[in-house]
């Protein structure tokens, strides 16, 4: 009986929704024909001009429609104390279009915006999802606008060419394309802990233990690491100790291999340009993986595994295992690299096993090369107009105000005088780890709350167009979490800093950008070649390939890969940025 | 339990092994369901270092409530727990109508074209003319950005439509249909009075199919919508997933991103229950409907 009711309740429901699609907005009443995945078209068609959101965009003069990539995080966007800031500033009036948190969803939503056309929105800002190659094609395709001009004239953008030489050169030659022309305004926000992930960390604890000083050298690392394995530091009477312990599939400084591949050469763990580095003169382009200094390095790390001293899950953790492994209880874990240490070790400061890491600096080689892995800093581009934008001088002037020193950091800690403070007299004795170190006087912005990582409406999360120079980046205080030399995760950015930052060659290959040909010829290529080197990297040094004997078939295999044209078409690349 | 033992008792031993092999099996296969809703469970209830550092199994770890809160504290969660509500009601009253009466219409043999109908709907289950050109249809209907972006596009899934045709053709038989129209039924009436009124089975399977399909439901609503006023509870829940990796070549400045792992490994365990909630009360109720209403229309049919 009850469920007659039911029944009779969804039917009448199913009749008025029925009725409703019926009348509601033109097109859909004929769509009570079978369209199982959107298969066949209707004569609806005309009806849609009015239902474009873009078509009221040239209504008012002082509308910008952003096609925006959202998060989560961030409760409402119209309601915004950026949004407002940016509005009094521009005298824009902003309409969101938003686009999807993640990136490849934001790629896909924008793909299909182009291919469509008459759905744009003047701008996109996103947080570097659309690359420089990807700009080159739908500035082809008549969909971005080329804004060189407008960058480079101080009238239309002051904030911009205000900012010092040095940098802005450096912006400028990130947000060319390959065909010469400026489709996207960058973020500049380049920070010292950024350049270094591969932090690596001994166990201090168990060196005091085992009674030995820290390592300062590869040799002297396996002699702790022997040591580890056989005395039982963690003192539970199991030999359940590892020696080395990683993560090579993860992305942020986890592949320990990469990092102690650095004490033989320079490698950057294929965190950009496929891995290739540039010789002592800075004329030649060359890939590191092929150098007999990185064949003794795969022979030493062989050596270390055949005595039992990697664990050989390093090569087939995932996430959540190398997290268990490196929290477990009692630690077991003798030397790792991680980039960040409160990913490693939650809740750092009340984590005993982060408690007993100590931060060490990059171990000297053999031949006394103790390198860091490092990646150049490359700024993306975040904002583009579209060819659809009809007022282009308010977008570009819109666009400009994001250089403007409070905007940029009000896009990364909120509201002025409420989040975040640039007032000297509100700063206290509140340090961090840069002026700690005597790098600066004293901190120049404090931080009054963290908003990053909790709902709120005070900014758009960092996304857009921003410039905050290595200085700034690197004279930031907090007042909710005031740093302080007695908290060991405190230390971690100054030691880092210290150990990490300048290990590394003098000459650095800058992020290279392809052309559209360029591109095709060589994506599979890059694609190969990592996926080769990563594979044969974990193979070498579990010993399921001879080193001494494999090394030539393992040169030979990436040469059929298409090597030899990645690194020719690099050099090109490289000269063209000359 | 003891008559089941007695029966088993008296049966062959080759019917024995049977038994025990199945019973092995389908535990484990139960175990293999049941272990990632209790590992969710209890992760919602842990400290989010815990979860982060892996150390839940079965048991909540250092209690905590905190993704509770940050969850319920969350304006656009509610937002999105509204709108799948209304999407998934709303969609699924659509589909069922659609869906009924396009199965009643093709089973009745006395329909003209009726094979030629059928060919054209199964031609759409093997065929689809790809994202851009459904995205393309949707913005000439002018349904971006509104709610009938998801309501409309698969009103109809062809094979829910052939479930329901078969267990109408086999359930109903046509003398029903001659009996009522010598009593003065036209064809609306018959299907409206006797027709749905016997088909409760399919309507309830019906239901759970296209409901939960819609509660969960997230590409459309993520290609179509650019409002946030709009989103679906699972996209929101799938940005909360998203954010939990850390790709360092496709972003800026990892060491932020990290930190939004740690915050949305807080929250995402207790989005998935709250999220999973309504599917969970639902189900129990259209249950005994399901097995018979599948079944029915995949036997006879």
């Amino acid at each position: 009986m009850k469920l007659n009711k039911i029944l009779a309740v969804t039917l009448a429901a199913t009749m008025g929704a029925s009725a409703l699609a019926g009348c509601g907005g033109g097109g859909a009443a004929s769509s009570s024909a079978p369209a199982s995945s959107g298969a066949p078209a209707s004569s609806a068609a005309g009806d849609a001009s009015s239902a474009a959101p873009a078509g009221d965009a040239a209504g008012g003069d002082n509308k910008l429609v952003i096609a925006l990539q959202g998060n989560t995080y961030i409760t409402d966007y119209d309601d915004n104390t950026l949004t407002h800031l940016l509005e009094e500033k521009s005298g824009a009036e902003l309409e969101f279009y938003m686009l999807p948190n993640d990136g490849t969803e934001t790629k896909t939503k924008i793909s299909l915006m182009v291919t469509s056309k008459d759905d744009l929105p003047d701008i996109f800002i996103t947080w570097g999802a659309i690359s420089a190659e990807t700009m080159v094609d739908y500035a082809n395709k008549g969909v971005l606008l080329n804004i060189k001009d407008y960058v480079m004239d101080p009238e239309k953008m002051p904030n911009f060419n205000a900012i010092p030489d040095e940098d802005r050169n450096e912006m400028i030659t990130s947000i060319t394309c390959a065909d010469g022309n400026i489709y996207g305004l960058p973020r500049f926000e380049p920070e010292a802990w950024n350049f270094t992930p591969y932090r690596m960390y001994i166990n201090g604890a168990w060196l005091k233990a085992v009674g030995k000083e820290v390592p300062t050298t590869t040799d002297e690392l396996k002699d702790c690491l022997i040591a580890f394995r056989d005395g039982d530091p963690n003192g539970n009477g199991v030999k359940d100790e590892i020696g080395i312990y990683g993560y090579a599939a993860g992305g942020y400084g986890n592949n320990t291999m990469w990092a102690l591949i650095n004490s033989f050469t320079f490698f950057n763990g294929f965190g950009q340009n496929t891995g290739l580095a540039l010789s002592e003169d800075g004329n030649t382009v060359y890939a590191p993986y092929t150098t007999d200094d990185f064949k003794e390095g795969l022979l030493y790390l062989n050596d270390l595994f055949k005595e039992g001293l990697i664990d050989p899950a390093t090569f087939t953790n995932d996430d959540t295992q190398w997290k268990a492994m490196l929290n477990n209880t009692p630690n077991v874990v003798g030397f790792t690299s991680a980039g960040s240490n409160s990913q490693a070790w939650p809740d750092n400061d009340n984590n005993a096993n982060f408690q007993e890491m100590d931060l060490i600096a990059p171990l000297k080689g053999p031949k006394g090369v103790a390198y860091s892995p490092y990646n150049a800093y490359s700024p993306t581009q975040d904002f583009s107009i579209t060819t659809n934008c009809k007022n282009v001088d308010l977008a570009i002037k819109f666009g400009d105000i994001f250089y403007e020193y409070d905007v940029s950091e009000s896009m990364r800690f909120g509201e002025k005088g409420v989040d975040w403070t640039d007032d000297p007299s509100q700063f206290g004795d509140i340090i961090n780890g840069s002026v700690y170190l005597g790098q600066y006087d004293s901190i120049t912005l404090l931080q009054l709350n963290e908003i990053w990582a909790v709902n709120t409406n005070k900014h758009w999360h960092n996304v857009g167009p921003r410039y905050a120079s290595f200085d700034m980046g690197n004279t930031v205080g907090n007042a909710a979490n005031p740093w302080s030399p007695d908290k060991k995760s405190g230390m971690v950015g100054p030691l880092n800093a210290k150990y990490n930052f300048d290990a590394h060659p003098e000459k650095i290959l800058p992020a290279l950008k392809y052309t559209a040909e360029e591109t095709t010829e060589i994506a599979e290529t890059i694609t190969n070649v990592t996926d080769y080197v990563k594979q044969s990297v974990a193979e070498f040094v579990t010993g399921a390939r001879s080193v001494e004997k494999e090394w030539d078939s393992y040169l030979k295999e990436m040469d059929n890969m298409g090597l030899q044209t990645l690194i020719q078409t690099s050099q090109t690349a490289y000269d063209r940025l000359k | 339990m003891a008559t089941a033992f007695q029966k088993f008792k008296n049966d062959t031993l080759s019917d024995k092994i049977f038994y025990v092999v199945l019973t092995i099996i389908l535990t484990i296969f139960f175990i293999l369901v049941l272990y990632p809703c209790i590992f969710v469970l209890a992760a919602s209830f842990s400290s989010g270092p815990a979860v982060q550092a892996g150390r839940v199994y079965l048991w909540p770890v250092d209690f905590s409530l905190e993704g509770y809160k940050t969850v319920f504290n969350t304006s656009t969660v509610w937002t999105g727990f509204r709108n799948s509500l209304f999407y998934t009601v709303a969609g699924t009253c659509i589909n069922i109508f659609v869906t009924m009466i396009a199965a009643y219409g093709l089973s009745r043999p006395d329909v003209p074209g009726r094979n030629g109908l059928m060919l054209f709907f199964t031609f759409t289950m093997f065929f689809s003319g790809g994202m851009i050109p459904s995205y393309m249809l949707v913005q000439k209907l002018g349904m971006l950005n509104t709610p009938w972006a998801l309501l409309i596009p698969g009103a109809m899934g062809v094979y829910n439509m052939i479930v329901a045709r078969t267990f109408i053709q086999s359930n109903i038989p046509i003398e029903l249909l001659e009996a009522a129209k010598i009593d003065g039924c036209d064809d609306i009436t018959y299907f409206v009075r006797i027709v749905i009124p016997l088909s409760k089975a399919i309507l309830a399977v019906l239901t759970l199919f296209y409901g939960v399909g819609h509660w969960n439901a997230y590409f459309n609503a993520m290609i179509y919508l650019h409002d946030k006023e709009l989103y679906p509870l699972t996209l929101f829940l799938r940005e909360i997933l998203m954010a939990d990796q850390i790709d360092p070549s496709t972003v800026a400045d990892p060491e932020l991103q990290a930190q939004l792992a740690q915050a949305a490994g807080v929250i995402k365990y207790a989005l998935i229950v709250v999220s999973m909630i309504p599917v969970l009360l639902i189900y129990p109720f259209v249950q005994k409907y399901f097995v018979k209403g599948v079944m029915i229309g995949s036997i006879k049919g």
